[in-house]
């Protein structure tokens, strides 16, 4: 009985590595516009993964790498990038240190591999762009928030900008059109770090360009107790919470002010939408809004597929940071393929010429490196009963 | 707020104004209990009071161990403060990996209902259950250790080994053991602050010693290492200052004025505000 469930756990596996290849990141659905279609010759590659495996960001940095190792394993049980080619992972931990970032850069290039996947975090990407640029070599950033960071042809960047069409722009507009009472709002952003300071104005400009009243409250990354921010927020008796922390800042303060009883409108971020993070948070976070570039609900098909194959491997959904690095290899992926031999400067001129993608976050355009949504842009979920769902304005 | 930051500097400046360690490791010393608590509580299911006392005495024999195996020589040798001091950076970095390796990294927070929730009601004020408890405890622990220190045998030796530990040894104090009995009791009030503020914030993690460690410190200094009425004080007044200062002025200047008010105060009075009776105590 025990085999016979063995083999059926394998036929659906296979059943689902091979639907991946099929209706996932293929050749014909993932190549650039502009590719020159080079098949890349037989042989092992190596890409570089800049991770964060230890510090405060460990959690969110192990999430991304995982994700990153999927795609690769991914890559090889498909033979996306040809017959006879193996890819391989070499993974470095920057700690969420840029110092140790950039030696960890400077290391993986020395193990000769074809490009770098990095930074979750902006200060690791602001620190490592222009050491890649001097450098002259490839790197996709899957994570960082932070406008600017995006340099074509070396420093490319799978996440969308939020502050972009399709962005904040979105996701607060339909808030606030399911919520006309809300007139007042608090807007929590933490100070120390580039991404979240930048994401706060996108979410600002869009809050007073619908007429709400914002007060603005900032905490830093290593904050732990909001019992004092949450009493000040109560005071205010804000209609609305609007969050562009970090976690678990964004958690913690949830949690504070449901304690002290807010019923307004909790609009958080996609660092809430994690296991780790509704275990923490619990029910006191079900109903906060979540803008997220990943629904593992989408219909997609690059993303369904993702989500399929990763649930049949690990019993449980993805993640949106598990997306993160899986979106980063593949796009560095596609370029090692378009590159024809795989070293770093045919790699660059192959980013440069991606101009469109199917990713897990839906349709992409890619312009001077930056990728931009080409769909419906963010998706809105919460937490229900300990799953995530798409919230139905 | 201000209590846990008043209830950690009283364990910090016992340490400090004892054996003269600026113990950098005694916010893991906090941390690490309410770690050992979670995990007992959550990840082990033992009921949450046991684990509370389990993770009390996991605490002080966590300061008592690392105090032997790393301090300890050190005072042999006389090396001084600044050898020390970059021990307890050393202790600090090597129980904060302990600490994130038991979390994996993540923040977690004590099982669901093991802590109490909502306000409670007491005429005009307002408070949650925990902060009432987290005030208690700071009041009671100031009371029971100002009594201790300044009314007992085995805290005037403790007072004797902090001015000199030369001249306690000639006056017939064990140095040894008042020096395990000052850690032992400094690390349990480190650990109870650590095990309320992770009950109170929702945070059981690494980070929680971090930010306990600098609050804490400045507590400590402002109201006088080691004068047990200052340190409480001083916490209090700053978790008040903190929570005035984000709601009246803003919450970019929190941090700023706190470390500026212990600026202020080290030039102004290095010794702390409350420090007047201890130096003519010792």
């Amino acid at each position: 009985m025990k085999s016979a469930r063995c083999v059926l756990a394998t036929l659906v596996a296979s059943f689902l590595v091979l639907g991946l290849g099929a209706c996932g990141p293929s050749p014909s659905s993932n190549s650039p516009s502009s590719s020159g279609g080079a098949s890349l010759a037989a042989g092992d590659y190596k890409i570089g993964f800049e991770g964060m495996q230890t510090g405060t960001f460990a959690a969110t940095g192990m999430q991304i790498s995982q994700g990153g190792q999927f795609a690769v394993d991914t890559i090889n049980a498909t033979g996306y990038l040809g017959k006879g080619v193996k890819l391989s992972m070499e993974l470095r931990d920057s700690a969420g240190d840029p110092a140790k970032a950039i030696a960890a850069f400077n290391d993986l290039k020395r193990q000769n591999v074809s490009g770098v996947v990095c930074c979750a975090i902006s200060a690791i990407a602001g620190a490592l762009k222009p050491v890649a640029v001097a450098a002259k070599f490839p790197v996709v950033v899957a994570g960082a928030g932070l406008p600017g960071i995006a340099q074509a042809p070396y420093v490319n960047r799978i996440n969308p900008l939020l502050s972009t069409p399709g962005g904040y722009d979105v996701a607060v507009k339909k808030v606030l059109k399911a919520n006309p009472s809300v007139k007042s709002a608090a807007l929590v952003y933490t100070k120390d770090s580039d991404g979240s300071v930048a994401d706060a104005a996108s979410m600002e400009k869009e809050l007073i360009a619908d007429g709400v009243k914002v007060k603005k409250y900032s905490v830093l990354s290593k904050d732990t107790d909001m019992s004092g921010l949450a009493t000040q927020i109560m005071a205010e008796k804000p209609d609305m919470l609007i969050q562009s922390t970090l976690t678990p800042v964004l958690i913690l303060l949830v949690k504070a002010l449901r304690e002290r009883g807010f019923t307004g409108v909790d609009f958080g971020n996609k660092g809430g939408a994690t296991d780790s993070m509704y275990k923490l948070g619990g029910t006191d976070i079900e109903g906060m809004l979540m803008p997220v570039e990943y629904d593992q609900s989408s219909t997609d098909p690059t993303a369904k597929a993702f989500t399929q194959a990763w649930t049949a491997k690990f019993g449980s959904p993805p993640n949106v940071f598990h997306a993160e690095g899986y979106a980063g290899v593949y796009m560095l992926a596609q370029a090692l393929k378009d590159s024809g031999d795989g070293t770093p400067e045919h790699v660059t001129d192959a980013l440069a010429k991606i101009k469109t993608m199917n990713t897990v976050y839906g349709p992409m355009t890619v312009s001077d490196g930056q990728a931009f949504f080409a769909g419906t842009g963010l998706v809105i979920v919460k937490w229900k009963n300990g799953k995530i769902v798409p919230w139905q304005a | 707020v201000g209590a846990g930051y008043a209830i950690f500097a009283l364990g910090f400046g016992l340490l400090f104004s004892t054996l003269k360690v600026l113990n950098i490791a005694a916010g893991m010393y906090a941390a690490l209990p309410a770690v050992a608590v979670w995990y007992l509580s959550d990840l082990r299911h033992w009921p949450f009071a046991v684990a509370i006392v389990a993770g009390l005495a996991a605490g002080i024999v966590v300061a008592v161990v690392v105090d032997a195996l790393a301090f300890a020589p050190l005072r042999r040798r006389n090396v001084g403060m600044l050898g020390s001091l970059i021990t307890s950076i050393g202790v600090w970095f090597v129980l904060g990996s302990v600490a994130d390796n038991i979390t994996q990294f993540q923040v977690e927070r004590y099982p669901i209902g093991s802590v109490p929730r909502g306000f409670l009601s007491l005429g005009i004020v307002t408070i949650a259950p925990t902060a009432l408890v987290q005030l208690v405890a700071a009041v009671v622990i100031a009371f029971s250790l100002h009594i201790f220190v300044r009314r007992s045998r085995t805290g005037s030796a403790i007072r004797a080994v902090g001015y000199s530990e030369v001249s306690a040894a000639l006056s017939g104090v064990n140095v040894n053991r008042i020096v395990l009995i000052t850690t032992g009791v400094s690390a349990s009030i480190l650990a109870v602050a650590g095990i309320l503020i992770a009950g109170t914030s929702n945070n059981v993690s690494h980070a929680l010693g971090d930010s306990l460690l600098f609050k804490g410190f400045a507590a400590m200094v402002i109201g006088g290492m080691g004068d047990v009425r200052g340190c409480l004080i001083a916490g209090l007044g700053i978790g008040v200052a903190e929570v005035m200062i984000a709601q009246y002025i803003s919450t970019d200047f929190r941090d700023a004025i706190t470390y500026g008010l212990l600026l202020l105060v080290l030039v102004v009075r290095p010794t702390g505000i409350f420090s007047e009776r201890q130096t003519t105590r010792a």
